[in-house]
Formats: C-alpha cells, structure tokens, sequence
C-alpha cells in the first residue's frame, strides 16, 4: 500500500501536503523537499545497514579544514558584508574548534585577544569592528570568544575589558519600558536583550538597576503563535527571538538562584550547571532525526556546515 | 578612490588595525577599505558636513549592513538639518537592494519619525501623506518579498505611530489581497491580527461591534481553511483569535471534525449535504489534516472529563500514525494530562 511504503521505521516521508491548491510558499516547500529527497533516502537506507555508514558521519577533518582556512588566511572579499560582524566571525570560528575538542596555540590565542581587544570601544562594549560603533551583538561575540580564547592576568584578555565603561554602555541603552536599543539611536531587538544578560553575567555586573522592567518587556514580545517577536508587537520570526528568550530565561533564573544563594555554594552551583548543560533535554523533539538532517543535508562537501543543500 | 581626491587631502585615513596582526581577516576590496579608513579618519575629527554624507552613501552601497555608517549618516543629517524628504526618495532608489538589512529600515524611522515631528526645524510634511507614501513604499518592496521581517515591522511601527483611522482602514483590504495571492503567507496572516485585534482594534467598539469583527474573522478563517486545510497558519491564527477574545474552542468542534476525518469514499446517490456555516475540505485536500486533529484534540481536553479521554485517543493517533515525527510532543501532551 502507498501508506506503507512511506512510512519507514519511525519516519513518515511523505511530501507536505498542498491539499491541490498551490501557492508561492507550498511550491517553494516542494522545491526544497525535492532538493532534500535524495539524501533523505539516502539516511534511511543507511539506518538499516548493519555497519556505520560514511555518510552517517560528522566529516570533522573537513569542518576543521574550513575553520583553519577561515581563521589562518582569512576571509574572501565577498565577506565584507560582515565587516560590521568581525567579533561574529572569530566567535564562530572559535567556537567551532571548541566544539570539535580543537585547541589553539599560545600565538594563535594572543592574535585573537589582541584582534578582540582592538575592537572594545574606548565608551564601553564592543563594535563590529575597529573603529565603529559599540553594539550589543558584537559585545557579545567579543566577550564570548575572549572567554573561549583568554585567560585572566596580563594579557590574558579578559581582565583588559572594561567592566565599568561596558555597564555604562548597557544603561546608555535602557528605555523606560524595560527595552534595549542595540546601539546608540538604532532598534529595539529582544536578541540585544539576550547579549546584555549573558555578557552580564559572564562580566558579573547584572544589577536590578539593569533589569528594571526588562522581564515584563520580553513578555510582550510574545505573539499569538507562543513564540517570541524582536520587539513588541511585530511577528514572531522562527528561530529569530525564540531561542534568544529561552537564553533570557536561564540567565534571568541562574540570576535569581545565585542571589538567593551564599558566597559557599558558588563551586557547588558551578557543578550543578555543569551537570545540567551535559543532559541535552530531548524529550520533546526527535533528536535522531535532527543529527540525521544535519549529517546527511547540513554538511558542505568543501568543509563548513549549511543550513540546507544547494539546489 | 578617496585618497586620490584633492577635496579630501585634509583627512587622515585611519586603518582599522594599528599594531595588530588580525586574525581571520576579511580581504576587502581596495575601494572599500580607502572609504572605510577615510569613514574612521572624519569620525575621529567629529566631522559631520556634505561630503561626509557622500561617504557614508559609498559605504552603504558597498556593506548596507555596516550601522556605524548608517548611524553617523543619521547624525550628520541632523546635524546639517539636510533635507530629509530628499533622503527618503534617495532609500527609496536603494530599496530593493537594500531591503534585507535592518538598518535601511530602521534609518526611514528615524527620518519619519523626525520629518513628521511637531517640533521639527524642517519644513513640515503632512504626517498622513508622508505615512501614506511609506505604506504605498512598503508594499511595492513586499511584493518582491513577502514575507521580509523588518519590512512588515516597519509597516507595523508606522500604523502604530501615525495612529491613523484612515491609514488602519486601508490594511484589511491589503492583507485580503495578499492571502488572495498566498493563503499560507504567515506574515499576513500575523499582519491582519494586529491589526483587527492589536493596535489596530478600536478601543471605543460597543460589543456588538466586537462581535460581529468575530462572526467576520471566524467566517474568514474558516474559508481560507477549506480552501488548503494543512495550512497551519489559519489554524494558528483561529487560536489566536479564540484564545483573544476568550471563545471556548469547543464552539469550532464541528468545523475541526470535517477535517480531522480520512477522506469518505463518495457513496453513491446520498445527496451531499452543504452546511454554509462549516465549509468542508475541497475533493484535492489531504486528509485526515494533522492541524485539524491537533486543533480538535486541544478543544477537547480543554473541554475536560469525558472530553480528555478524547483527547488523548486523537494525540496517540498522532503519534502513532498521522505526525510521527512530533511522537515526543504528544506523548508529552497525554503525560501533562494524566498526571493531573
């Protein structure tokens, strides 16, 4: 029966129903589904085989590849729309190879301090780069990625960004309604919420002074749909505000639990949050189906991750 | 190449990195970083005159996602209380090239925002007029891309802030005609209920008028779903609206169930029986409809008691057959139940 043969294992395959009436987003769907069909075949048919197949493996020496050549030679011209992101940049580079288990050597790590470092502004936070304006995405890219790449001390990065001038900057940006605008005279995004708080935190300088109607604002940037709009009122964008709010939430809990907490418990909660990052909560979604779209459709021949294949 | 123009041999060009081998280097094309190292040269010297304008301009055109150059042009503008309606046609030129970066939006605000300000220095514009324009701008940018985020913001901040019952007026028939084109386009869908139930929604309506705005978006709603009935945006959109105005899902129960059936073989002779008040699925729609059931199986335990046994026979039916792929959530979903 058709229904049989496309129900596989725990897998339904069947294309995303138009229900006969085709419009600009359902042919779209379509067309990406089509594109998708091969490799997802391909997974399947590979979950049955009694051996590891290749595919069915994180090509790590090529990710690397990509990273090295990223971080060594550079990027190509075409990525000058980034040159407002260049703590991005390193950031997800960094991460990747902290993520793969990759160290980097002493010289390498103090090109990057340094490269970071040149991009604090002499007001407080970080710019997209040298000489441009501090913003609160790139604040936290840049903190991030110190806190990937540095170490305290001389040097060492993280003891040469400026806490005071950095809280400064965090206030020069509050609004009465809880908000933040990113950066001087620009928008309200609740994503430069999330950078605040978690830089806060990793700075310790989260205040109540700095959290004054904050909560209450991210509640109104929930839409109809459950999920979480940039600012109020406009549409939940998937994956835009989302999972900058959950980020929100944690933080904003681990704030309150650490405040109730004394001095002492501080190397027992460290312990405590490690525990709880190493059990990926999956009891929600299917997590082998996740791996499996991002092994068979998310891996770039040429090293480097994509979001999904190339027609 | 501006090191090369007399007009500017009295700036100093700054390079981005002094003394600093960066790493992962972005390599820039020479007339990029000539205009950037000049951008870094006049904002050291606090320079803020016309030619400073014609550089932001050749930043924008090459990176418009670069926000310092944005940032400064602004401030210049201001500075130099330039023209600003001159700058709006000026974006309207660079609109469709520019229209996937925040900032080319945000940067209309604030010159709207300004333009339209009783205490602007300016030569005052009509605030209708102006806003009208931008509706019209917005919606000539939407059609080459539906569903663009801070596009449809933009529209929102500007019925928001101008607040106008005309302008509000307008945008009913405009998200009809756009789900006309795609029923299944989102952003209208999350447009239409700003506006009939957001900051659009008259706060002085009597309650028959809420009413009957109900009676019109139900009648709406349910159109729209018999017309692709796995389009999850109507069905989230109908929650919405029942969750808004506090109408129990119950009352949809009949309308959800016509859809939440395998298709029933044609029997032969029965005459069909047209129930105007619920449309049914069109002959091409695939059914049972996964939002359907979802949409029933919720109207159901909240309903409670018998109706929760129901519920939970339609998300086993779900997770074992319809939407496999969501098996975690709704065996989640009975959890949450049973253990109550």
């Amino acid at each position: 029966m058709a229904a049989q043969a496309n129900m596989h294992q725990d897998r339904d395959i069947r294309p995303t129903p138009a229900d006969g009436y085709p419009t600009p987003t359902s042919i779209l769907q379509t067309s990406t589904e089509k594109t998708l069909q091969p490799r997802l075949e391909l997974a399947l048919s590979d979950s049955l085989s009694e051996s590891e197949p290749a595919s069915a493996v994180l090509q790590r020496n090529a990710h690397l590849q990509f990273l090295l050549r990223n971080l060594v030679q550079g990027f190509p011209a075409r990525y000058v729309s980034q040159d407002a992101s260049q703590p991005w940049l390193i950031f997800w580079t960094l991460q990747g190879f902290s993520v793969l288990g990759v160290g980097l050597d002493e010289k390498t790590k103090k090109r990057a301090i340094e490269t970071l470092l040149a991009m604090q502004h002499p007001t407080g936070g970080f710019s997209g780069g040298p000489g441009q304006f501090p913003h609160l995405l790139p604040t936290y890219a840049a903190v991030c990625a110190l806190a990937i790449v540095g170490h305290p001390g001389e040097d060492g990065g993280w003891d040469q960004i400026d806490r005071e001038r950095m809280y400064n900057f965090f206030m020069s940006l509050k609004q009465p309604d809880g908000s933040f605008l990113v950066s001087r005279d620009a928008e309200v995004d609740v994503r430069g919420i999330y950078c605040l708080l978690a830089v806060a935190t990793l700075l310790n300088i989260l205040t109540p002074e700095l959290l004054c109607g904050t909560p209450e604002f991210v509640a109104t940037c929930q839409t109809y749909e459950g999920g979480f709009g940039n600012a109020s009122f406009p549409e939940w964008a998937f994956g835009t505000g989302n999972w900058w709010v959950g980020g929100c939430v944690v933080l904003v809990e681990g704030l309150l639990g650490i405040e109730s907490k004394g001095v002492d418990d501080s190397e027992k909660k460290a312990e405590e949050d490690h525990d709880a990052w190493d059990d990926v909560d999956d009891s929600l979604f299917n997590r082998r189906a996740l791996q499996e779209y991002v092994l068979y459709a998310g891996q770039h021949s040429a090293g480097g991750l994509v979001d999904k294949p190339p027609k | 190449m501006y090191s090369e123009r007399p007009d500017w041999a009295d700036v100093v060009p700054l390079p981005q990195y002094e003394g600093v081998n960066p790493i992962a280097p972005i390599f820039y094309t020479p007339e990029y970083k000539d205009a950037t190292d000049y951008f870094r040269g006049v904002v050291k010297t606090s320079e803020m005159s016309q030619r400073v304008l014609d550089l932001t301009e050749t930043i924008i055109r090459m990176n418009p996602a670069h926000y310092s150059a944005w940032q400064y042009r602004y401030r210049t503008l201001r500075a130099l209380e330039a023209p600003l309606g001159a700058e709006l046609r000026l974006m309207d030129s660079l609109a469709v090239q520019f229209m996937k970066t925040y900032q080319v939006w945000h940067h209309r605000r604030l010159i709207l925002t300004h333009l339209t300000a009783p205490t602007s220095s300016l030569t005052r514009v009509d605030p209708i007029e102006a806003a009208t324009a931008e509706l019209d701008f917005i919606a000539r940018v939407l059609t080459v891309d539906t569903k663009n985020y801070h596009t449809w913001s933009y529209r929102q901040w500007i019925l928001a802030h101008f607040d106008d019952a005309g302008l509000w007026l307008g945008e009913l028939p405009y998200i009809d005609d756009l789900l006309d084109e795609d029923v299944r386009n989102n952003s209208a869908w999350h447009h239409r209920f700003f506006v009939v139930f957001g900051r659009g929604s008259r706060s002085g309506a009597t309650p028959e008028e809420d009413a009957e705005v109900f009676r019109r978006e139900i009648r709406y709603i349910k159109d729209k779903v018999s017309l692709a009935p796995n389009n999850p945006s109507a069905w989230n959109y109908l929650r919405g609206v029942l969750d808004h105005t506090q109408i129990p899902f119950t009352t949809l129960i009949p309308f959800a169930e016509l859809y939440a059936v395998p298709r029933v073989p044609a029997s032969g002779g029965a005459e069909e029986v047209i129930d105007l008040e619920n449309p049914g699925p069109s002959p091409d729609a695939v059914l049972p409809c996964v939002a359907a059931m979802d949409f029933l199986a919720e109207a159901k335990a909240r309903e409670g008691g018998e109706g929760t046994a129901n519920a939970i026979k339609i998300w086993k039916t779900l997770a074992d057959k319809h939407d496999i792929m969501r098996k975690k959530y709704w065996e989640y979903r009975i959890k949450e139940v049973s253990n109550v």
